[in-house]
């Protein structure tokens, strides 16, 4: 498709958008790189520690058995990560692939803030509310 | 089985949820899913929470490379998470409340006939007829849904700009419900909004769909994930092998005809889906 501004597809054109600047998107690439690899990193040594801690546990345990339950108890998951319980490690690899895009979007809404471009704030900032909303309010209230 | 034995042949599901969700293009999470229903044993719940890691995962790797290139359209996507988002809360949590209500098999029946409604659309991919593209609306002018991208292969400067916003968002609500609520991205439905209502070149729909399927996974998972579905033990090794499987899958792509591999791979999902259906049915 090739859509001129001012062509009769859009007879009442408003102005360009603001151009997004190309760092705003480098600096997303870089989060989504960086939030993957902390996450497969903390996944990868903590399912090695998990196997080699419970060798002869059954596979039928842990399908029935989530240790993150555990883990949902702040104050519980920090002192089993300074026991060095590697389920601890294994969950904290889980919060770092579900934090990854919620860090995008407060990059992007930092960026965007920070040009000046007003409707990609707002828009950005209703997003982040709605995913805190999803992790502080229905996730609580649902459970 | 013991624990080593669990690890390393979820790691190999993944791995071919990886691989096969890339060459058909319906992502790891729709092979992953009912695979671990199927062959492990693992109830719906934890199965699609595992399903929206690997959502996440192959989202946050594939999507580097789509930010990167600009393909993603940030604002076109954003204005979209704002409907997405809402699905995804609302669909994850009807999976937690109809659980509680002891109805897990229904939920298995509904996973499998969703994943047997998106086999047409896959085979059919890129075969449809290019329509004429809609004219920017209200909507679409006032939000400024409009970009351009640099197409290599015609190496010349595409223009673009977004129709049908109403109906667009409307798509991209159920897109989020299904993805909340069954553990999937919901890729095809999101191309959908994107490609047909909004009329987005096909490259830049693929691409922002893939910048969504992240919030949308992340807004899902966190309901899962609070609501104690989210079971590292089976979602850890899952996203292990998916992102190996999904890096796997990008090399070899460009060797393999597309087709071929739909053909090859599709009744493989097909049957994984009716396998799906039959034991919510308590048939199998």
């Amino acid at each position: 498709m090739n859509v001129d501004p001012a062509s009769p597809l859009d007879p009442a054109p408003t102005p360009d958008p603001q151009e997004i600047p190309l760092a705003t998107y480098v600096r997303m690439a870089w989060v989504l790189r960086l939030g993957l690899v902390v996450a497969v990193a903390l996944l990868s040594a903590a399912i090695v520690a998990t196997t080699v801690k419970f060798p002869t546990s059954s596979s039928g345990y842990w399908i029935s058995t989530n240790p993150l339950v555990r883990h949902l108890d702040l104050p519980q998951f920090a002192h089993d990560l300074v026991t060095g319980d590697p389920t601890a490690y294994l969950t904290l690899g889980v919060y770092a692939l579900i934090a990854t895009p919620v860090v995008r979007v407060i990059s992007g809404l930092g960026a965007f803030a920070h040009h000046g471009d007003r409707r990609m704030t707002g828009l950005t900032g209703a997003v982040l509310a709605l995913l805190l909303i999803g992790l502080l309010v229905v996730g609580p209230l649902v459970r | 089985m013991d624990l080593v034995e669990f690890v390393i042949l979820l790691v190999l599901t993944g791995v071919l949820a990886g691989v096969v969700g890339s060459l058909t293009g319906l992502g790891g999470a729709v092979v992953a899913l009912p695979i671990l229903v199927v062959a492990f044993g693992v109830p719906f719940p934890e199965a699609a929470g595992a399903g929206l890691l690997t959502v996440l995962a192959t989202s946050s790797t594939t999507g580097a490379a789509y930010l990167r290139d600009r393909l993603s359209d940030l604002r076109i996507g954003m204005f979209l998470e704002i409907a997405t988002v809402p699905g995804a809360l609302i669909g994850a949590s009807a999976t937690v409340f109809l659980v509680h209500a002891q109805l897990s098999e229904a939920l298995l029946v509904a996973l499998g006939v969703v994943l047997l409604s998106l086999i047409p659309g896959t085979i059919a991919r890129g075969r449809q007829p290019r329509t004429e593209p809609p004219a920017p609306d209200a909507v679409s002018r006032r939000w400024g849904l409009r970009g351009a991208y640099h197409d290599e292969a015609r190496n010349e400067e595409i223009r673009y700009a977004g129709g049908r916003t109403r109906p667009a968002l409307g798509v991209a609500f159920a897109a989020g419900m299904v993805s909340g609520m069954f553990g999937i991205g919901g890729g095809v439905f999101k191309v959908l909004a994107l490609e047909h209502y909004l009329g987005l070149p096909m490259k830049v729909a693929t691409a922002t769909s893939n910048f969504m399927i992240g919030v949308t996974g992340a807004a899902g998972a966190s309901v899962l994930l609070v609501a104690g579905y989210v079971n590292p033990v089976i979602g850890g090794p899952i996203v292990l092998g998916t992102v190996a499987g999904a890096f796997t899958g990008s090399q070899v792509l460009p060797q393999l005809r597309n087709r071929t591999v739909r053909w090859l791979f599709v009744p493989v999902i097909a049957v994984l889906a009716v396998e799906v259906i039959l034991r919510g049915l308590g048939v199998a």
